[in-house]
């Protein structure tokens, strides 16, 4: 737009200045002296334009800051409206950013593990007592039967005290069938996890520790492997 | 064309008014506007044609004059402006002022 202005601008000048010399010829004067006298007689052409696109500019400005003063002006004439349509917006986009924080980790965000698309949870709800545990027959039977999953795992939920020394501690501990670790495609920092020698009758306790309970209770100590701890008073 | 030092310059505003006052008389091109001003005061009024522009932009925003690209006689493509309805009440507006301060500073330097 400011562009085609310019232009046009810039054209009318040129048909001036032709007009003009093509009349001094007409009058006598020789073709350059013309050209020079045209030019004489218009000023600076450049000063020119540039004088008319900052009165373009000057008027844009102005425009605006008429726009903004009216906008504001009725905005305040109206105080409760103005006041009521800012808090509505404020709370609206409040909300709907409290609302995604929320639903981003939970629902949107993909769990820290390998394969995490391909990764369910199977539980059994009964319609008065909410979730139950799942029969270890039945665990077996679609470990065995449904082909749909390439590999299972169980686990089970339970309170622990955790105690090392004499600070016993309330941990959430979770016993876990073998390939617990390889379902979820986790790797332990240090050390390893279960193995199905773990799992025979005469096999000692293990436990794999959280990345955070080794850090807080044990200062991140690599040496710990192998020591012994003590969970529910049981070694 | 140099300056005269005997001659008077273009006082503010009044660029304006010779505009508006010349296109009274039907649609004209820059070029014509500042060869009209210049004929009519017996060159006393002298004015840079590229003055004119800014002035005949200014003049068009405030919607008092219009404007064309027109072909003349002689075949060259020109932009013709001409008087709006509303630039012939600014004209009688600025006239009835310029009147004034005419006669106010004739009383000042003549006095009865």
């Amino acid at each position: 737009m400011r562009e085609d202005r310019d232009a046009e601008l810039a054209r009318e000048i040129r048909s001036h200045l032709e007009l003009d010399a093509e009349e001094r010829m007409a009058n006598g004067a020789p073709v350059d002296e013309a050209g020079w006298a045209a030019h004489r007689a218009f000023g600076n052409v450049s000063r020119v334009r540039e004088e008319t696109r900052a009165l373009w500019t000057r008027r844009w400005v102005e425009q605006v800051a008429q726009e903004l003063r009216y906008t504001l002006r009725g905005l305040l004439r109206s105080l409760g409206f103005a006041m009521v349509a800012v808090l509505t917006l404020a709370l609206g986009i409040g909300g709907a950013t409290t609302m995604f924080a929320m639903v981003d980790p939970v629902l949107l965000k993909p769990l820290p593990y390998g394969n995490a698309d391909r990764l369910v949870e199977i539980s059994e709800f009964h319609s008065e007592r909410g979730e139950m545990a799942v029969r270890a027959a039945d665990f077996a039977s679609w470990r065995h039967d449904v082909h749909a999953l390439d590999r299972t795992t169980a686990f089970f939920w339970y309170d622990a005290t955790f105690t090392d020394g004499d600070r016993p501690e309330a941990v959430v501990g979770e016993h876990v069938l073998d390939d617990f670790f390889g379902v979820l495609g986790a790797y332990p920092a240090l050390g390893r996890t279960f193995t199905a020698a773990d799992y025979g009758a005469d096999a000692s306790n293990t436990v794999v520790l959280s990345d955070r309970l080794w850090r807080r209770r044990f200062g991140a100590d690599p040496s710990i492997i192998g020591r012994s701890i003590s969970v529910d008073q049981t070694p | 064309m140099p300056r005269d030092k005997n001659r008077p310059g273009l006082l503010q505003g009044t660029l304006d008014l010779l505009i508006l006052r010349t296109l009274l008389f039907g649609p004209l091109h820059g070029h014509g506007i500042a060869k009209h001003i210049q004929r009519t005061s017996d060159d006393v009024l002298q004015v840079e044609h590229g003055s004119l522009y800014p002035a005949l932009r200014r003049l068009e925003e405030s919607g008092c004059i219009g404007s064309k690209w027109e072909t003349t006689d002689r075949g060259r493509d020109m932009r013709f402006y001409r008087l709006t309805p509303r630039g012939r009440k600014q004209l009688t507006l600025e006239e009835s002022k310029w009147r004034q301060l005419a006669r106010a500073m004739g009383r000042m330097l003549r006095p009865a």
